[in-house]
């Protein structure tokens, strides 16, 4: 794999820092087009963009068309393909769950960065990814290979990315679930090595036929919210008004 | 998995009037505790509701025709959902009243399928209860499936979804269904959706479950419909709204369909038009706490990240650990992290109830988010399997009093020990003072000379601090500041400790003062105590008794004893002005300075000269006192020593004569000081003569107008610290409480040290109170002058009720040795031209001439030499000049009446001159317009000079000059009355404030015995001397040169 991750263009930063994903990551990407083609990439890319999907290498997605021609299919290709790494970025995430969290909420920490570029991992564009995305996106419009909703599509899709940053996983081709599912056996072992882990936690007492009575945590729910306390009317309350329905409350004790 | 349709539900007909008869739980005990089971199967279309069934888990078919029995439902057993055992089978309704009978099933053994469905049937009780249903509808022909999504999409969407492929309108079913406006009620309800989807039989079958809730809620809630009395009365209040065609009778076919409350369904239909039904969907559904997160399976509307705060195990490092967790928002289900790392599977975590569903979906971000405001948990969250981390003892302040409060507003739940957050009510700090030493270490100024106590004497005392019942000494209090560890622990419970507060008053007596504690400091600390401050209670031990007795008659200072009175003193004494002595012997007695500072003209002065007699005739003097004040106010003092305390023996140190040398080669200063009572002299001579005075060994120093020394830089300032004294009084008219640095040097020089150095009284004091005016440190500071500072204003309640509404006061000056010369050549020039005939009209001409020359060289030489009007001729005009500048202090008013229209001019320049604006000037010479100007611009107050001059001729008019509260009258009209009637003229019924007449008189001159003789006769006067000055002229040769002549001695001030 060819070394072309880098991290972004910042000062080196002290310990505890970290880059928050957003569209600016793409920068490099929206760097490259025509100023005007994008402009209307980013009108479209708010509600013209119908759905994408993942396809090997690639995001698939349809955009809204105009005229005889009611949508266009767009492909550009991922940033990066981590499927081969998939173990030893679940190894990284065990060691140092500040990494997946920060991912997770889209603040990633500026040594996890380092550490994929000297592994030579992108998350996103650099340079070299932007010819790829040049060469390798493609609409059905037969515009250019950066046409306004090759852009969009690539608009919305970040955005989306950056609202669910998890989803970064799935961005460069590892399966979510299944990550987190790694991480945590990872780390399950690695306690359970060390003998950390208390013996038979797991219960599924529930299957269990017991005498039934009501949780406190109903009486809660009972009583909550309610300053009057027991001193309530007898009056009935007003459940709709445009139905004019009245309803007897309360009951007596439940 | 939806209810076999071959079900029939024809034989429940007449069955709803059975009523369960039985307890289960008893019928199970003669049954080997046979577990009952059950499920509610919905049915499709939804109107159907569905079917609910109850079997016995490993029981016979017999018992469960007993079960039948005791239930009261005709039900057969028949094939059961789940092929495991025969099944009673109900309609929905009559399971849904089945299920909500909780007296029948209390403590009844129930599988685990039962269970949940009893439990949804009580929240749908519990949602009828607080009303917390809303009316639903939908077409009949859907799925359950459909339908239960759709009020979420509706809420959500905030619009409507038409139906387009039948026509505008459809057959819609009327329910009751849940608003979830409670959030603990959907809270409880996905709680129950977890637990349902652990069970075989039910996961994958959740609509059934949110069918069985609606089913139950539905049927609860028609039951306790009710026609409300006040149906059209509410209506009637109504927010108008438009009505659609067809509202009306769609509302009324949806609220019939939804008052049916028979057992068995379909549920009945009515005709609607979709985007009506919609709409009307819509509006019920706003509010509601409908929305997708309903449905949420992660745990993430539930829970949410907490930390705990644990405390160090007892005797160990003193370690505290943050613990990361899981906490439900409504119930008291919480989890340690660790746990989750310590379970091999990541699908789901059990926690209380509920079962989280891949909850590090949502709790690791919320723990990066929590790692960007705490540190701590950023530390935390590097760990693998990160679940806690410890915290230094140093920490836990910051991570207490910043990073937690930083948690919380982020949203996260924080758990601290339990501390008891310690009231400083409760705290308590303890003095001991063992003993007062007899020695103080050198180099400190001291302000007591051989006083009966020593106030720089050094303590030795000991503290502790009682936080509750815990008692820490001062060892233990100060490892606690050192170790920055402000927690006790007490009887189980943590005590965080208000370690600032306590130390702020330690620091109070023990720092600061590097050679020691002496009982000043003390004092100091004890005195400033407020109510919200730590208090401190000090003990005496016998040995320290005195420091105890010093303590206490400091505290009582305020409030003298009375105490007899010098007999020499020949005046009357108000009420304060006793109070005003007995408080200067009291400080006596004490060995303490104080600084009197009443209003002007509340008679600080004799207050003062009856101490110091007071003094003389007890016997307390151990030396000479000595007086110092401006030059313009010598012959002031000198005038009032002699009106009111002539026993005094007085020297003025002041003028050419003073560097006289005896026979004996002594100086005048040390003659004197070895037979006279008093010393009066300037601070101009005291500058100069600073050496000399320094000398002596004062007894009592006073410095009136002490503002003088305000500017601790200054020679007068340092030239009067340099004095040595047993007792220092400072005396002034402005109110100095509100000029810290200036109150600062004043008391700092009636009693050093007292409000600590100049940089800690900044920085303690000045800072906070000019930010806070009515803060702590204010009333702090108010409370330490409380026995040292003694300030009455003539606008106290107490104070003017001893007051007349009108007083006078005589303010003397002093001639200017070229006013001496030129009065003396006037009077020299009258006697040889003067005929004796009483009756010659030359004669009364010559005498009025005479006088009113005479008047015009007090006021200023230039009226009758020529020359500016400089204030440095006139002896009268500088003491206006201080007193006009006392009344601009205090943001009061004054007018000055003069008869010489040039001399109010000349008042006029000086004033500007030195207050930087130009009072109005109100003459004879103006037209009846330029006065009303003049006096509505003087009424109108600020930015108006406080300040008018009138001519006393003008001055009569009817004005309304009530702005002012002084009226000066720079020279005098030898006849009260018309004096009286200028400044009564001018002073209008409705003046509320107290009027302070000044009159202005030369000592030594006719000025000086002319108002003595008009006081001495004055209830005569208006009635002998009538308007005019004329009967001066009837006086005789002997009389009028007794009048006239020039006291040069009291007269001259001269220039020091
Ligand atoms: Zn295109």
């Amino acid at each position: 794999m060819v070394n072309r991750s880098s991290p972004p263009e910042k000062e080196p930063q002290p310990a505890g820092a970290a880059v928050r994903f957003d569209e600016t990551c793409w920068q490099p990407v929206w760097a490259v087009a025509d100023k005007a083609v994008l402009r209307r990439a980013k009108a479209l890319a708010v509600d013209g963009v119908l759905d994408w999907r993942y396809e090997p290498g690639m995001v698939a997605a349809r955009v809204r068309g105009y005229g005889p021609i009611p949508e266009y299919e767009v492909r550009f290709p991922l940033v990066d393909n981590w499927q081969p790494h998939a173990e030893r970025v679940a190894d990284w995430f065990s060691r140092h769950p500040d990494w997946l969290a920060g991912l997770m909420a889209g603040n990633l920490p500026f040594v996890f960065l380092q550490r994929l570029h000297s592994a030579g991992m992108a998350l996103w564009p650099d340079d070299a990814y932007v010819a790829r995305f040049r060469a390798g996106a493609s609409c059905t419009c037969r515009g250019s290979s950066s046409c306004a909703h090759v852009l969009a599509a690539a608009l919305a899709w970040v955005r989306e990315l950056a609202e669910e940053p998890v989803e970064l996983l799935a961005s460069v081709g590892l399966d979510v679930g299944r990550t987190l599912d790694e991480v945590h056996r990872l780390t399950y072992e690695r306690l359970s090595g060390s003998g950390a882990v208390d013996a038979g936690i797991q219960d599924s007492a529930q299957a269990v036929a017991r005498p039934w009575q009501p949780w406190p945590e109903e009486e809660r729910v009972q009583v909550s919210g309610d300053e009057s306390g027991c001193r309530r009317t007898e009056d009935s309350v007003m459940l709709s008004r445009n139905l004019s329905l009245y309803l007897r409350t309360p009951w007596g004790p439940v | 998995m939806e209810a076999d349709n071959t079900v029939e539900d024809s034989h429940i007909n007449g069955t709803s009037e059975l009523v369960g008869v039985g307890n289960i739980r008893r019928w199970q005990d003669g049954q080997g505790d046979v577990p009952v089971n059950g499920v509610f199967l919905a049915q499709d279309p939804w109107t159907q509701m569905g079917t609910g069934f109850l079997w016995l888990d490993g029981g016979s078919a017999a018992q469960l025709e007993e079960l039948a029995l005791l239930l009261g439902v005709a039900s057969r057993p028949q094939p059961g959902p789940f092929q495991a055992a025969p099944a009673l089978a109900l309609p929905g309704r009559e399971f849904a009243r089945l299920l909500s009978d909780e007296e029948m099933w209390r403590q009844a053994v129930v599988g685990p399928e039962l269970a949940v469905h009893l439990r949804l049937a009580r929240l749908a009780r519990i949602l009828v209860q607080r009303a917390d249903v809303l009316p639903f509808a939908a077409l009949c022909d859907w799925g359950w499936r459909q339908v239960l999504r759709m009020p979420a999409r509706l809420a959500q969407e905030d619009g409507v979804f038409v139906r387009h492929d039948e026509g505008p309108a459809g057959w819609y079913a009327g329910m009751l269904i849940p608003a979830w406006r409670v959030g603990a009620g959907s809270a409880l309800y996905r709680a129950y959706l977890g637990q349902a989807a652990d069970l075989p039989r039910l996961a994958g079958n959740e609509h059934a479950l949110g069918a069985w809730l609606w089913v139950c809620t539905d049927w609860l809630g028609r039951r306790s419909l009710v026609d409300s009395p006040r149906v059209n009365e509410v209506s009637a209040r109504q927010p108008f709204q438009i009505r659609y065609r067809g509202e009306e009778e769609l509302l009324a076919n949806w609220r019939r369909s939804l008052t049916d409350t028979s057992l068995q369904g379909p549920l009945p239909g009515f005709v609607a038009d979709h985007w009506l039904m919609m709409r009307m969907l819509a509006l019920e559904l706003r509010d509601s706490g409908w929305g997708d997160a309903l449905f949420d399976t992660t745990g993430e509307a539930d829970w949410q990240v907490g930390f705990e705060l644990i405390p160090p195990i007892q005797d160990e490092s003193g370690t505290w650990t943050l613990r990361a967790l899981l906490v439900h928002r409504w119930f008291a289900w919480r989890a340690p992290l660790a746990e989750w790392w310590q379970q091999p599977e990541r699908g789901r975590w059990r926690i209380g109830h509920a079962v989280l569903r891949e909850p590090d979906r949502w709790f690791l971000p919320e723990l990066a988010r929590a790692a960007e405001v705490c540190p701590a948990v950023a530390r935390l969250l590097v760990q693998p399997a990160p679940a806690q981390t410890a915290v230094d003892a140093g920490e836990v302040m910051e991570l207490v009093n910043q990073h937690v409060p930083r948690l919380l507003e982020a949203g996260f739940a924080v758990f601290t020990p339990r501390w008891e957050h310690v009231d400083l009510r409760d705290v308590r700090i303890r003095v001991w003072v063992q003993r007062v030493n007899r020695r103080r270490p050198a180099g400190r100024r001291s302000a007591a000379m051989d006083s009966w106590f020593d106030v720089d004497r050094l303590i030795e005392f000991d503290w502790s601090v009682a936080v509750g019942d815990e008692e820490l000494s001062s060892e233990q209090f100060e490892a606690l500041v050192r170790e920055q560890q402000p927690y006790v622990q007490s009887g189980g419970t943590w005590k965080r400790v208000p370690v600032e507060a306590i130390l702020e008053r330690i620091q109070d007596f023990t720092k600061g003062v590097r050679a020691g504690t002496s009982v000043w400091d003390l004092a100091r600390s004890v005195l400033q105590a407020d109510d919200t401050d730590v208090p401190v209670e000090v003990s005496f031990s016998a040995e320290a008794a005195p420091a105890q007795q010093f303590l206490r008659s400091l505290a009582e200072a305020k409030a003298p004893p009375p105490r007899p009175l010098p007999n020499g003193f020949r005046g009357e004494l108000r009420d304060y002005q006793k109070h005003g002595v007995f408080w200067l012997l009291q400080l006596r007695d004490l060995g303490i300075g104080g600084c009197l500072a009443d209003d002007m003209g509340l008679g600080k002065t004799i207050q003062v000269l009856s101490f110091l007699l007071s003094l003389k005739e007890q016997g307390q003097a151990r030396g000479p006192h000595l007086l110092i004040c401006p030059t313009s106010l010598l012959s002031n003092w000198r005038a009032e020593m002699q009106r009111f305390t002539p026993d005094l023996k007085l020297y003025i140190h002041h003028g050419a004569a003073r560097h006289g040398l005896d026979e004996a080669g002594r100086t005048t200063l040390s003659r004197a000081v070895a037979t006279v009572d008093v010393v009066l002299t300037t601070f101009a001579t005291l500058v100069r003569d600073a050496e000399e005075l320094a000398q002596v060994a004062w007894d009592t120093v006073v410095a009136d107008e002490a503002q003088n020394i305000k500017n601790v830089d200054t020679k007068q300032a340092a030239a009067v610290r340099k004095l040595k004294a047993r007792q220092r009084i400072a005396l002034t008219g402005t109110p100095v409480e509100n000029r810290l640095v200036e109150l600062w040097a004043i008391m700092d020089f009636v009693n050093p040290g007292y409000l600590g150095g100049e940089s800690w009284f900044r920085r303690h004091f000045s800072g906070p109170v000019t930010a806070h005016p009515q803060g702590p440190q204010a009333r702090r500071l108010k409370r330490l002058l409380t026995p040292v500072l003694l300030r009455r204003r003539k606008t106290d309640p107490s104070i003017q009720a001893e007051l007349p509404e009108k007083w006078e006061v005589r303010d003397t000056a002093g001639l200017k040795s070229e006013q001496a010369a030129l009065y003396q050549s006037i009077v020299d020039d009258l006697w040889q031209r003067l005929p004796h005939s009483r009756s010659d009209m030359s004669r009364r001409g010559r005498i009025l001439a005479a006088l009113t020359r005479l008047k015009q060289v007090c006021d200023h030489p230039c009226l009758v030499a020529g020359g500016r009007g400089d204030v440095d001729r006139s002896g009268k005009l500088s003491l206006l000049l201080d007193l006009v500048a006392e009344v601009v202090e205090q943001g009061e008013a004054g007018l000055i009446f003069t008869q010489f229209r040039e001399m109010g001019e000349i008042i006029c320049d000086v004033l500007a001159e030195r207050f930087g604006w130009r009072p109005g000037y109100l003459h004879g010479g103006l037209r009846p317009g330029e006065r009303g100007e003049l006096v509505a611009r003087f009424q109108a107050g600020s930015p108006a000079p406080p300040i008018l001059v009138l001519s006393l001729k003008a001055g009569g008019v009817g004005l309304n000059l009530t702005r002012a509260n002084h009226v000066f009258h720079f020279d005098r009209w030898w006849n009260p009355a018309v004096e009286d009637q200028a400044t009564d003229r001018a002073f209008r019924i409705g003046q509320t404030r107290d009027v302070q007449v000044h009159k202005l008189v030369c000592s030594g001159t006719l000025e000086e015995r002319i108002d003595e003789l008009i006081a001495a006769k004055r209830h005569l006067s208006a009635a002998v001397v009538g308007e005019s000055e004329g009967w001066i002229t009837e006086l005789a040769d002997a009389d009028l040169q007794a009048l006239f002549r020039l006291d040069v001695e009291s007269a001259l001030e001269e220039d020091g």
